[in-house]
């Protein structure tokens, strides 16, 4: 017997065990790094946001006056569809699932997600998903203009061939959610370095398991509404054609339960973000760390159960408003306790406002705003009147931009010093979070106003009482607009450059991607399981 | 993880390995149970609403996640046994049943510690013979294959 200890052996399983990245494109191609494949859900979805905002400006230049100016009713009507379509799967979720991608291995302790390949395979059919949605504005037809809810019949006996391609990208769409719900709940099971049990995880990882959850439990409902929409279309079943026997409200009762719990799977991790950097700037522990997960689980579970809400002015019983009016009003209590946390986990802090901790301020507030609207709409008697008007807009874009995606935008200024190694300018973070934050209420508040005067929502020509507002309102969308590509140059400066970032990067920040990676942390991290405390 | 006994039959050891498991085979067992049954509880309300084409699309996720995490906790659930006696070293990988073994005489068998370096971040420790090497604990973290190393030459140098 003998013992041989070697210094710098080398052979094939070693080359194996420490390889870099690829070169050139086909890095991008191929690769099953976590870091990677984060990274390019982060672009697509900017690409996506850059996209869909564009389809937006369309919507407000042509909102900016009434009567008919830049664009034909049938076009506008894309527009508000492909905007809808692209903002929810191609721009929030995505950036999403990429923070996911880049942040649950490392703040686990994990060396890489679950099952690699596939994550490489959920993104990568993506692009082709998207480029199909797309191309439909180009076709005979022109692109889905039934709105992003795609209720029957409209996008049925009156949809043009082109909501085929629809159908099949809305497939693409899920089939790579569920994939990435499979790998986040995979690895978030399996993967946990020693120490790191269920309530010791970082609350971002505790939403997004939730949402994963979310995720597979709803997805199989969109895949089915499409499909049956397929057959339907092309196949003589009735499903949701009155004339052959069938129900275009049960359309509504499908798409809602998969839609309701499809905008916890967009603020959920929001959420999680937002327990992330509340605590390092308040320099103080989150507070009701197990009551935020158990409110978090609530929300979720509430969620299946209050999808009628949508549907009040179908013509429910009394009973069945009464119901589902009560259930929705009850997802104010976890959330309430959500808002709570965060603002006693501020209190007595020794706060500081860095650009990361004003965008979450911004969340808190404004979110809370898109909070309130939404137990107005949720007491069925006043949703009947404000139905389908622009203050449902103005609600839904609150939750859903200074929500969702001011909480990407917040993670992106926190983490990105983690990831590329450069601190990002803080003067020109500043300025875009105020840019950002006085035009998108420029944008959206008056459309409380315009709404609730009764300005129905999805018309490209209004009356005249509501130019003024409108025209506000449009002067908001350019400038919000226009933030967001300064923010794309802020991106890419921070990318190429930048003061040099510590390795804990906030004084305040703790998990293990601060205390136990550099920054950037190397292409394989956590080849060795970190110690938890 | 590492756990070492001593073979009652005689002069011998039984070194098991197993990766870091962050969640129990029963535990992954009834998690996907439960989900199997939100998903078969929403596919067949809505078939019972004539709605039936949810509930294949439910049966293939249940399936793609049952794949999913069977694939995962294949990778965690593996164990390699070495069993050293004074005549042989026994080397035995798989997952719940044995699906690799080599057996090496164990006068004649070497430790080969590799110590990690610039270009391989971990450390390779190997049980060789006449030149045909097994790599042992490649799951293990370096501070553990350093012990394990040490705890292979004390057990070779007891039988």
């Amino acid at each position: 017997m003998s013992t041989e200890i070697t210094h710098g052996g080398h052979d094939a399983h070693a080359d194996h065990d420490h390889h870099g990245p690829a070169k050139g494109l086909m890095r991008w191609v191929t690769t099953t790094n976590h870091k990677d494949i984060g990274t390019l859900y982060l672009w697509l979805s900017f690409i996506m946001l850059l996209y869909g905002g564009s389809m937006a400006m369309v919507i407000r230049l042509e909102l900016f006056q009434p009567g008919l100016q830049w664009v034909e009713p049938h076009f506008f009507n894309q527009m508000t569809t492909m905007h809808g379509l692209v903002m929810v799967f191609g721009a929030i979720m995505p950036a999403f699932v990429g923070l996911a991608n880049w942040l649950i291995p490392i703040m686990i302790g994990a060396p890489d997600m679950a099952l690699p390949r596939m994550n490489n395979w959920s993104f990568w059919i993506l692009p082709f998903a998207f480029t199909m949605l797309a191309s439909t504005t180009f076709m005979e037809g022109g692109a889905p203009a039934f709105g992003w809810t795609f209720y029957a019949p409209l996008s049925t006996t009156f949809a043009p061939d082109t909501t085929d391609f629809f159908i099949f990208a809305v497939h693409l769409m899920g089939i790579s959610s569920v994939m990435g719900a499979i790998n986040v709940i995979a690895t978030i099971l399996n993967m946990r370095a020693p120490g790191m049990t269920l309530m010791k995880m970082p609350l971002f990882v505790w939403t997004w398991l939730i949402t994963a959850y979310l995720l597979i439990a709803v997805m199989p409902v969109l895949a089915g509404a499409v499909t049956m929409m397929l057959t339907d279309r092309h196949f003589g079943t009735s499903f949701f054609d009155a004339a052959g026997g069938g129900d275009p409200v049960m359309f509504q009762h499908i798409f809602w339960f998969f839609g309701h719990p499809e905008v916890y799977i967009m603020i959920l991790p929001a959420f999680g973000v937002i327990s992330a950097i509340v605590p390092t700037f308040a320099r103080k522990p989150l507070f009701g760390y197990s009551s935020m997960v158990y409110a978090s689980a609530s929300i979720a579970i509430l969620s299946f159960m209050v999808w009628a809400h949508h549907m009040f002015t179908t013509g429910m019983p009394v009973a069945g408003e009464l119901y589902f009016m009560y259930a929705t009003i009850l997802i104010s209590v976890p959330t309430g306790v959500k808002v709570f946390n965060w603002v006693t986990t501020m209190w007595k802090g020794s706060m500081t406002f860095e650009t990361p901790m004003l965008w979450a301020l911004g969340f808190i507030v404004m979110f809370t705003i898109g909070g309130f609207s939404g137990l107005m709409l949720g007491v069925a008697p006043v949703d009947t009147q404000y139905h389908d008007t622009y203050f449902v807009v103005a609600h839904f874009h609150y939750v859903l931009v200074t929500g969702a995606l001011y909480s990407i935008i917040a993670a992106f200024y926190y983490w990105v010093p983690k990831w590329t190694g450069h601190m990002y300018d803080e003067r020109l973070g500043k300025i875009h979070f105020w840019w950002s934050t006085i035009a998108v209420n420029v944008l959206f508040f008056p459309q409380h106003f315009v709404g609730l005067a009764g300005m129905p929502r999805r018309i490209p020509d209004y009356s005249l009482q509501f130019a003024e507002f409108n025209m506000i309102s449009s002067i908001g969308g350019f400038a919000f607009g226009l933030a967001q590509v300064f923010f794309l140059y802020i991106v890419i400066k921070t990318i190429k450059g930048g003061e040099k970032a510590t390795d804990q990067v906030w004084e305040g920040a703790t998990g293990l991607e601060f205390e136990h990676l550099p920054s950037p942390p190397p292409y394989h991290s956590f080849t060795e399981a970190p110690p938890v405390k | 993880m590492v756990s070492i006994t001593k073979v009652d039959s005689g002069p011998g050891y039984r070194i098991v390995l197993s990766p870091n498991c962050s969640i129990s085979w029963r535990e992954l067992v009834l998690f996907y149970l439960a989900t199997c049954l939100i998903a078969l509880a929403v596919g067949l309300f809505f078939t019972l609403q004539g709605l039936w084409l949810v509930l294949p699309f439910s049966g293939l996720e249940m399936l793609a996640l049952g794949a999913g995490l069977y694939l995962t906790s294949r990778k965690v659930y593996r164990k390699e046994v070495i069993t050293l006696d004074a005549e042989y070293t026994r080397i035995e990988k798989g997952v719940q049943r044995v699906d690799q073994s080599w057996e090496f005489k164990t006068p004649w068998v070497r430790v080969i510690d590799e110590l990690p370096d610039d270009r391989r971040p971990r450390r390779r420790l190997a049980i060789s013979m006449y030149g045909e090497s097994v790599e042992v604990g490649s799951f293990l973290a370096n501070s553990e294959k350093e012990a394990l190393a040490f705890q292979l030459k004390g057990c070779i140098i007891r039988v």
